[in-house]
């Protein structure tokens, strides 16, 4: 079975959210693993603890901006100072509220960045991704 | 830790006869049961309203291409009112999810991709509705506060049953099974207790004794000598009891 990507990180504090990802990626054969952490803060100690293992570090980071602890913006800001073994890894795509005003948001995201998409998570985008 | 504690679990009625449509949506719930769950599934649509009132699904999936919805019938649902999931063979039945306000639409063979979807915009539905719901009830609160609507209670007597603003009470004093209430009109006497009233009086009123309940607003002076006492605005002189100075002071101090 081959699947798009290897490992698939989401970042978001609402159950909902990512139940329904986990749910579009298991089903439609996306990702081999899935990886879910509740706030910014978690991620990045998954991320320190695993920089130097390839294997455990995600393709893709499904990043929620508007978290307790630590925000989406501040992860983005952390993980830019984390050297990667592997720099392909760990791209990011920032996932917004549709309520949320997108140009001010965009125009503080950094070049981790790699997409951006909103909320709802559909499944065509993460097969066009 | 999440945000939302416990995720929303949708109850649901089916009205379907199509046995694949059936079967699909059996494994769809056996797949996901920490959202959704099946109440029943009917195949035929004469007990909607008894139904919904009977068990109050948060959602309705009915197959527009068996079942013609029930319009006329929906102002007899008495709970609040379901959301709708339009299922049908036909392109064309995507009109009848849109002239019944459906949430969504799904075409047949059905699909876990497009129901997860549903059930997610339906969870995410009713909790735009609830914290609307919460926001304008809020919003009213506020207002009545600021407005200080008027409350009343009611004076009973022998001949008669007088309702009286709390906004003309000065204070209440207990007579045995009576209370004197002392108002901007003269003293008026009730056959109910002040028991009674201390729980209705509320805001600006506070029990500083066991025989008096006083309205803060016609409070000229709280003297602190030989004991604590309330001068009212009609020269009235008002003892507080010991065990509620401490409570008193820091009532007053408040508002």
């Amino acid at each position: 079975m081959s699947f798009k990507f290897h490992r698939i990180m989401m970042i978001d504090d609402e159950e909902i959210d990512n139940y329904l990802t986990k749910a579009l990626i298991k089903n439609n054969n996306l990702a081999k693993k899935v990886i879910v952490f509740n706030n910014g803060f978690d991620a990045i100690n998954y991320i320190k603890d695993h920089k130097d293992i390839s294997d455990k570090l995600p393709d893709l980071i499904l990043l929620d901006i508007y978290m307790p602890k630590m925000d989406g913006i501040e992860f983005l800001d952390v993980l830019s100072g984390i050297p990667l073994v592997d720099e392909g890894k760990c791209k990011v795509c920032v996932v917004s509220s549709s309520v949320i005003d997108n140009d001010i948001l965009k125009s503080k995201l950094s070049k981790k960045v790699h997409y951006f998409t909103k909320k709802p998570i559909t499944l065509n985008f993460l097969q066009t991704i | 830790m999440y945000l939302v504690v416990d995720m929303k679990k949708l109850s649901v009625i089916i009205f379907e006869n199509d046995a694949e449509a059936i079967q699909s949506l059996q494994i769809f719930e056996a797949e996901n049961r920490v959202l959704f769950s099946i109440i029943s599934i009917e195949n035929d649509i004469t007990n909607l309203v008894s139904l919904v009132n009977e068990f109050k699904p948060d959602a309705i999936i009915l197959a527009a291409d068996i079942f013609s919805f029930p319009e006329a019938e929906l102002n007899k649902i008495v709970v609040r009112k379901p959301k709708l999931v339009f299922i049908s063979k036909h392109k064309e039945d995507a009109f009848k999810a849109y002239a019944n306000i459906a949430l969504d639409f799904i075409l047949k063979p059905l699909n876990p991709n497009y129901l997860i979807v549903s059930v997610y915009r339906i969870i995410r539905y009713i909790e735009m509705e609830n914290a609307y719901q919460q926001k304008v009830l809020s919003g009213i609160e506020d207002i009545n506060k600021k407005e200080n609507k008027a409350k009343h209670v009611t004076i009973t007597s022998v001949d008669k049953i007088e309702i009286l603003k709390t906004d003309a009470i000065m204070y209440c004093k207990a007579d045995g099974k009576y209370t004197e209430f002392y108002t901007v009109k003269g003293k008026k006497l009730s056959s109910k207790n002040i028991g009674e009233y201390s729980t209705l009086l509320e805001e600006h009123f506070f029990r500083i004794h066991h025989s008096y309940v006083v309205n803060i607003k016609y409070i000229d002076e709280v003297i602190k000598k030989n004991g604590v006492f309330c001068k009212l605005s009609n020269g009235d002189i008002l003892p507080v009891s010991r065990r509620k100075q401490e409570s008193f002071i820091n009532f007053i101090n408040k508002k």
